[in-house]
């Protein structure tokens, strides 16, 4: 078993995983203006949704979809009730909602589901592969894959959809894309939606490999904060973000024990965030 | 004593007797001392929070960190009570060097960055569990032991305690700068306040409150466990402020015993607390945003007659300060340029601006005069070219330490509303170097009020003044405490003929005084009746600058903005 | 006649600031019509209550015989009111043809529009400069290019009604002059609104100018 080799399969799968929640996460921002803390929660709440069916004897094919649905559903309804009819609101106030709509969601996971991690059956189970001398499950390789096209395709729809220029041109200026025709409410209403479905997948192939508990959701969520802002809050650029913050963590986790991981990483949220204060004074944000 | 004093007195001598009184089913002296012990760390995370604005969500760190430095110290050997000084001592220095990185980082950054740290903490309490005692908590003893009763005894006079220190640092101009901090990062810059320097001190300060409320509660549980310090913690805490009523002094206390209390009384759902902690706290910033103290406070405001009553002041007669004693040149730009990637917004401009002297900066739209006035004030620093003020080079100089000799208005004004118009007009002088007492500025604001003709507005709440009175006000606060140089952008948008009449007025009596005076309008009969000098620029460069009668017949100005308005 | 685009006792503004009250406007077809006015006085929050961008305070806008009062900005945008905003707002991130192919949002709710590539060439037959730099990102380029894009992507839809707040705002006067007389050749087509400081440039282009002061229309 070769260290380095297993290191860089659990890093991809982790790497893909932030890739997913930070492309999510910058649409949302980007259209909406708002930072969601409520966003790695879809993540964990596909999974806890199917761990739950599963338990009651739902086949995956079915438990899988309907979790999906429940996330997606739960993201697009925070934004339409809550966040939207509040968008002239200061920022921070907003933040501080979706903080407690994820308190919410946690609150609920732990009615659900109690506090002990629970997980699910993987869907991809065959024989692992192995490679170089590490072992990479099915599951685990379809997440890469799945991490590497759906965050590379954003980019590509952003730019040559129709759809995906609209939400640009929202991301932009809002004041000016309403004036051309374009719905900004339906191209935000997307923006969550697309988010929460990539967040909710994300934890469909992952969470059989590593388990999820009411804690998870927020810990997804500073991670894919973190591979958002590495890329500028930049759709494009998470994709490279995402999978080289996974392959740090999991190089970290392998020469230094798992437990350096969370300190390693808040150091490099505090460098990220120092580099990118420096592009804006006061602070706060405030422009004259 | 006033009604409202005595009222307020009787309801804390009840408060402590409450939990031997055995009204109030639950609550029992042991869930009010822990109850108090919380509530007294709170006091901390309000004053960053409720009061600074600062999104701290990860404050259970600094309430946790005292007990486990304590705790580990202990089990090195060190006595009690050198190891609880000790322990506080480090929490507050930790909060001090992790303010010192944080506090300068946007509002997003800073949430993530703290919430982070709580995630780090509570990691590192699990990790290491031969000094922290790891998941099951470290055990934390006292060298004597307190009676039931002792400790609730011990946790009033704490939070008295508490309470009595906070209403003495955190009153006055400390208590303003933190307010008008909170509303408007740029207004507090340009009225001098260092906005790093401030929050730095609010968050070390809170760290004192959070380690000493955090101390006292392990200590009288004895078991202090690494989630105490984490994440959940974190966010109970903050809806136990938010519910409460972030920013008022009692929020905390309010906030913890109702929450506590109804946990206690509940009973075993412990399944529930989470979502509780969670439906509270949203629903409050949704619906209620000043929480239970601000709802009571309201309700009691009905019933008290106002704690303000018309106080009349020693002088106030309106008289306007005496003649500044300058003359020559007050502002001098220099080949001033600032160019935004390809784009020129202001392109080699020169001139200056004199002692008691009117300089108008006209041009049209996009013309690159806010920009011009950033460079000025400080906001933006220029690609190239100097200004220089008083003679001197203000280069590197920050937008809070030009404040001195600047005062500025903007073109929609920057006003707290979270303060009074006169606590609006007195947060000038805080910052000005030398001391005024209270009493001294609240009277150099009154006068100077009265002097712009706004005089019974002083005492007014400012989300209760028409938005006509806006930019009078704010040129009132822009002018107080005698600033050699007053930049004014766009003061007279929006008057009415009459309103334009008060203005000039106003103007011609603050060059009268010596002052130096740079506008920027669109009004040109304004402007053709008010100023000495007009400067007009266009794509960034200075096209003209003359007198008014000149500029008004200039082609040049006239074909690039007048058109025939003239 | 009906008005291409009618106002009856329309008040706007800014929350509790009411900028202009009690607004009465006939837009016939065809008709090009000036306000002129200092900044402050209005013209801006006016037009962006036509719009749809802001919401009315009180009063109705009618779009030919349709009440679109309660519509949003991107509704009448779709039924031909197109507002040319001040400080044109090109989206700098995406090109000169991305920026115009936006427009194509409207093409669902429009039986009357010919195909986008006659209409897109007819563009650049208007404002060659703009097919010439189509690839280029719409913040390289200069103020008058800009606005020239800003009007391309206005015109591309048809409008029936076309409104353009300072469209020489920040312009030299050169290039002043080439939109004027650009302007002049569209004269007729449709309904047009120009809000200006300029008065020599509304005296060359409309048919009609009215004097805005502190939110009133003389």
């Amino acid at each position: 078993m070769n260290l380095f080799t297993q290191a860089i399969f659990s890093g991809l799968m982790t790497g893909a995983v932030y890739a997913l929640l930070g492309v999510g996460l910058v649409l949302v921002y980007r259209t909406a203006r708002v930072l969601n803390l409520a966003h790695g929660e879809a993540f964990a709440m596909s999974g806890i949704v199917i761990a739950l069916l599963s338990s009651a004897g739902v086949p995956l094919w079915a438990s899988i979809p309907a979790a999906v649905l429940v996330s997606m559903l739960l993201m697009t309804c925070l934004h339409a009730f809550i966040l939207r009819p509040r968008s002239a609101w200061p920022a921070g106030t907003l933040i501080l909602i979706t903080l407690g709509a994820a308190f919410v969601a946690r609150g609920v996971m732990i009615l659900l589901v109690g506090t002990d991690p629970i997980s699910f059956p993987a869907i991809f189970d065959g024989p692992p592969i192995r490679l170089a001398g590490g072992v990479l499950t099915q599951q685990g390789a379809v997440l890469v894959v799945l991490g590497f096209v759906a965050t590379a395709s954003v980019g590509v729809f952003l730019t040559r959809t129709q759809v995906g220029r609209q939400m640009l041109a929202t991301a932009e200026n809002p004041f000016a894309a309403e004036l051309l025709g374009v719905n900004v409410e339906r191209a935000r209403l997307f923006a969550y939606a697309v988010g929460a479905l990539f967040s909710a997948l994300a934890g469909v192939l992952l969470i059989p490999l590593f388990a999820v508990d009411f804690q998870t959701g927020l810990a997804m969520t500073m991670r894919g904060f973190i591979a958002a802002s590495i890329a500028g809050m930049s759709p494009t650029g998470v994709l490279i973000s995402g999978f080289g913050l996974g392959l740090f963590e999991a190089m970290v986790g392998a020469y230094f024990g798992a437990l350096a991981q969370d300190p390693v990483m808040f150091a490099i949220l505090i460098a990220v965030a120092l580099w990118q204060s420096g592009k804006v004074r006061f602070g706060g944000g405030a422009r004259a | 004593m006033t009604p409202r004093h005595l009222i307020i007195a009787a309801a804390c001598a009840v408060a402590v007797v409450l939990p031997y009184l055995g009204i109030l089913p639950g609550w029992t002296p042991a869930i009010a001392t822990v109850s108090a012990f919380m509530a007294l760390s709170l006091i901390g995370l309000n004053l960053v929070f409720g009061v600074t604005g600062m999104l701290a969500f990860g404050q259970a760190a600094f309430v946790a960190l005292p007990g486990y430095f304590s705790g580990m110290l202990q089990n090195a050997g060190v006595p009690f009570f050198a190891a609880v000084a000790v322990g506080l001592a480090g929490s507050v220095l930790v909060a001090r060097i992790m303010a010192a990185i944080f506090v300068r980082l946007p509002g997003i950054y800073f949430a993530i960055g703290t919430l982070g740290f709580a995630f780090v903490v509570e990691g590192l309490a699990r990790a290491f569990p031969s000094l922290t005692g790891g998941a099951s908590g470290l055990i934390l003893e006292m060298p004597f032991a307190l009676t039931r009763n002792g400790w609730y005894a011990v946790a009033v006079v704490a939070l008295a305690l508490a309470l009595a220190s906070y209403a003495w640092l955190v009153r006055g101009a400390f208590l303003r700068t933190l307010k008008i901090v909170r509303h408007d990062e740029l207004a507090a810059s340009v009225i001098g306040i260092d906005v790093v320097r401030v929050k730095s001190r609010a968050f070390t300060i809170a760290s004192i409150y959070s380690g000493a409320g955090g101390l006292l509660l392990a200590y009288h549980v004895g078991v202090l466990a690494p989630e105490s310090g984490g994440v959940n913690t974190s966010l109970e805490a903050l809806a136990m402020v938010i519910i409460g009523g972030a920013g008022t002094i009692f929020g905390p206390l309010l906030g913890t015993a109702v929450v506590q209390w109804l946990f206690a009384v509940s009973g075993e759902a412990e399944r529930f607390e989470l979502l509780v902690y969670g439906l509270g706290f949203l629903l409050v910033v949704l619906y209620l945003p000043t929480g239970l103290a601000g709802g009571l406070g309201r309700i009691g405001a009905r019933f008290l007659a106002p704690v303000r009553a018309a106080q009349a002041p020693a002088s106030a007669d309106g008289a306007p300060p005496a003649r500044m004693d300058a003359s020559g040149i007050c502002l001098n730009v220099k080949g001033a340029s600032k160019a935004f990637g390809g784009l020129r917004a202001v392109d080699d401009i020169s001139f200056d601006v004199k002692f008691g002297q009117i300089v108008a900066l006209i041009g049209p739209n996009g013309a690159g005069k806010s920009t011009l006035f950033n460079i000025v004030s400080g906001i933006e620093p220029p690609t190239a070219g100097a200004v220089s003020l008083l003679e001197r080079d203000m280069a590197g100089v920050a937008v809070h330490e030009r404040s001195k000799d600047i005062g500025r208005s903007f073109q929609v004004p920057r006003l707290a509303s979270n303060l009074s118009v006169i606590e609006n007009v007195m947060s000038r002088l805080d910052s000005l170097p030398g001391k005024m007492t209270e009493r001294e500025k609240e009277a150099a604001a009154r006068a100077h009020l009265s002097a712009f003709g706004l005089g019974e507005l002083a005492d007014l709440p400012m989300s209760q003044i028409g938005i006509g009175q806006h930019k009078l006000i704010e040129l009132a606060r822009a002018s107080i405490g005698a600033p050699s140089l007053l930049l004014l952008d766009e003061p007279a948008v929006g008057f009415t003929p009459a309103e334009i009449e008060r203005l000039v007025a106003l103007l011609e009596m603050l060059r009268a005084q010596g002052r130096a005076i740079l506008v920027v309008e669109h009004n040109v009969d304004f402007v053709a009746r008010v100023a000495d000098e007009i400067v007009v620029m266009e794509s960034g460069r200075m096209i003209a600058r003359d007198k008014p009668a000149e500029i008004m017949t200039n082609e040049a100005v006239r074909r690039a903005y007048l058109g025939a308005l003239a | 006649m009906t008005a291409a685009l009618s106002a009856r006792a329309l008040c706007g503004g800014y929350g509790r600031l009411v900028v202009f009250r009690d607004l009465g406007l006939d837009l016939q077809p065809g008709q090009t019509v000036g306000i002129l006015g200092p900044n402050g006085a209005g013209k801006t929050t006016i037009l962006k209550t036509l719009a749809g961008a802001l919401p009315a305070a009180q009063g109705r806008v009618l779009l030919g015989d349709t009440d679109v009062t309660a519509l949003p900005a991107y509704h009448r945008a779709r039924a031909g009111l197109s507002l040319v905003p001040e400080g044109r707002h090109i989206l700098g991130t995406l090109s000169v043809l991305d920026n115009l192919k936006l427009t194509r949002a409207v093409e669902k709710y429009r039986t009357d529009l010919e195909p986008f590539e006659t209409r897109l060439a007819e563009v650049f037959e208007m404002f060659p400069r703009l097919g010439e730099r189509q690839r280029q990102l719409g913040g390289s380029l200069s103020g008058g290019e800009q606005q020239m894009l800003a009007i391309a992507r206005a015109l591309i839809i048809r409008p029936q009604v076309l409104m353009l707040d300072e469209p020489t705002q920040g312009l030299a006067p050169i290039i002043v002059q080439q939109l004027a007389e650009m302007l002049a050749t569209l004269k007729g087509r449709f309904a047009m609104i120009v809000v200006e400081q300029n008065q020599a440039f509304l005296e060359r282009l409309t048919d009609k100018i009215y004097q805005i002061q502190n939110g009133a229309i003389r």
